[in-house]
């Protein structure tokens, strides 16, 4: 019975981190994913270049180097040491920033160039325009693809044990080796799933808020 | 008063608008027609400042809106000129009442009070208070029209720029919308500019015409003397 209990405080202390991370990875990538777009689809010529360059790495090279490059390289260069989970909150960040970027700038970029008119015309600056128009309907057009890329946060969290982070599936796979018993697994099989009901649940909510006025139209 | 003087766009090396010279008086209803491609819309866009011209002036009460200086004045002039476009250009992911609030709260900073008043008194004149927590795309046509101009109507301007009003309406609606128009200029003293290929409309409406042909004018005066 002891055993069993320690068995599950260890797999709660890795679905602690896992949770603690993607909460970290999650809401920082989307705070920086919102202004990157929005100078990436502004056109701003060096930045807007630079981002965009920036995304491209991002995106076309492994989450696990830039856990390593993190990790190891950040430290060398800036001549000190960084925290496991520090490490690991930082590379998912830029990583998470660069995919969401993409996708909330295809949901700006979609928002048609008459809107924009129209807000002009009725005497609104550029960023009450983004703020009270682009925006919410650019997070309407892209909030599937959001909530995709939060949901594929979660699984990219098991990368991290290369940084020797004792994570969830890290921590399921101990006691799966050290018992022979594959319970852990199917207990954090069943945790993923309801975890990402659960996500993919708040995501639908928030999308039939978001495109309210869409459903209005085929009443 | 609203002055162009030799006004020029060109978009992408083709010239739009050709050494444009118009003078529009206070209170009056100019119709500007001509065949599609004419310059109609770029022109009225230029007046709201939607384009930018290459060369030329625009004046608008004795304030020259294309030049550098005076950006406070100068969005003050433009804020009291309303544009109602073509395809009404309403917010789709806004209520009836968010769209008519939108430029009370924003642009103007009306107080909440003052705004409720506005927006209620409006839509209750053009009969469509019952409306305002539809969305745009809950509304026929004629519907989304009126809340176009009266989106533009609560920023109480005093200039109207009309492009193609008539385009998306059927008889009747147009009747109406020709009622309207000259009502609202008769009673609030509105100088309205109507970009129309309808000459009927144009006739029946203006107290001048301006026939514009590959970006120049050709004709301007009364109906009489440019439609015959």
């Amino acid at each position: 019975m002891e055993y069993s209990i320690q068995n599950l405080q260890f797999l709660l202390d890795g679905a602690l981190v896992t949770i603690e991370l993607w909460l970290v990875s999650v809401i920082f990538s989307f705070i920086f994913a919102v202004p990157v777009a929005i100078v990436r689809n502004n056109k701003t010529p060096v930045l807007g270049k630079v981002l965009t360059i920036f995304t491209n790495i991002i995106r076309g090279t492994p989450l696990m180097l830039q856990l390593y490059t993190v990790y190891f390289a950040i430290p060398i260069l800036l001549g000190m040491g960084m925290g496991s989970f520090l490490s690991a909150s930082i590379a998912m960040i830029i990583s998470g920033t660069a995919y969401m970027n993409e996708i909330i700038r295809v949901g700006i970029r979609s928002v048609e160039k008459w809107q924009y008119d129209a807000a002009q015309a009725l005497g609104l600056n550029y960023w009450q325009t983004m703020l009270y128009i682009v925006l919410p309907q650019a997070f309407s057009r892209s909030v599937a693809g959001i909530g995709n890329e939060i949901v594929s946060r979660l699984y990219s969290i098991p990368l991290i044990a290369v940084l020797g982070m004792d994570e969830l599936l890290k921590n399921a796979k101990v006691i799966v080796v050290r018992t022979f018993d594959f319970t852990p697994f199917l207990i954090i099989a069943i945790f993923y799933y309801l975890f990402n009901t659960l996500i993919l649940k708040i995501v639908n909510s928030y999308e039939k808020r978001l495109t309210k006025f869409k459903l209005a139209e085929n009443q | 008063m609203i002055k162009l003087k030799k006004v020029n766009k060109t978009f992408q090396d083709k010239l739009i608008l050709n050494n444009v010279d118009l003078e529009i008086a206070k209170g009056t209803i100019v119709s500007i027609i001509g065949p599609s491609g004419a310059g109609k819309t770029t022109l009225l866009r230029c007046i709201k400042q939607l384009e930018r011209i290459d060369q030329g002036l625009i004046v608008i009460n004795d304030f020259d809106v294309t030049g550098q200086g005076g950006q406070l004045e100068r969005a003050q002039i433009l804020m009291k000129i309303g544009y109602v476009f073509q395809e009404f250009n309403l917010f789709p992911n806004k209520t009836i009442w968010e769209n008519l609030e939108l430029p009370l709260r924003l642009v103007s900073k009306t107080a909440k009070a003052e705004r409720e008043f506005i927006i209620t008194k409006q839509l209750e004149e053009f009969g469509i208070l019952a409306k305002k927590n539809d969305y745009p795309s809950q509304l026929s046509g004629g519907q989304k029209q009126r809340v176009a101009i009266a989106r533009a109507l609560v920023m109480k301007p005093e200039v109207m720029l009309f492009d193609e009003p008539t385009s998306a309406l059927d008889q009747d609606l147009k009747k109406q919308v020709l009622d309207l128009i000259r009502q609202l200029s008769e009673t609030k003293n509105l100088t309205t500019i109507i970009v129309t290929h309808e000459l009927q409309f144009a006739r029946e409406i203006s107290d001048a015409i301006v026939y514009l042909d590959k970006g120049t004018i050709i004709d301007q005066g009364s109906a009489k003397e440019v439609i015959g």
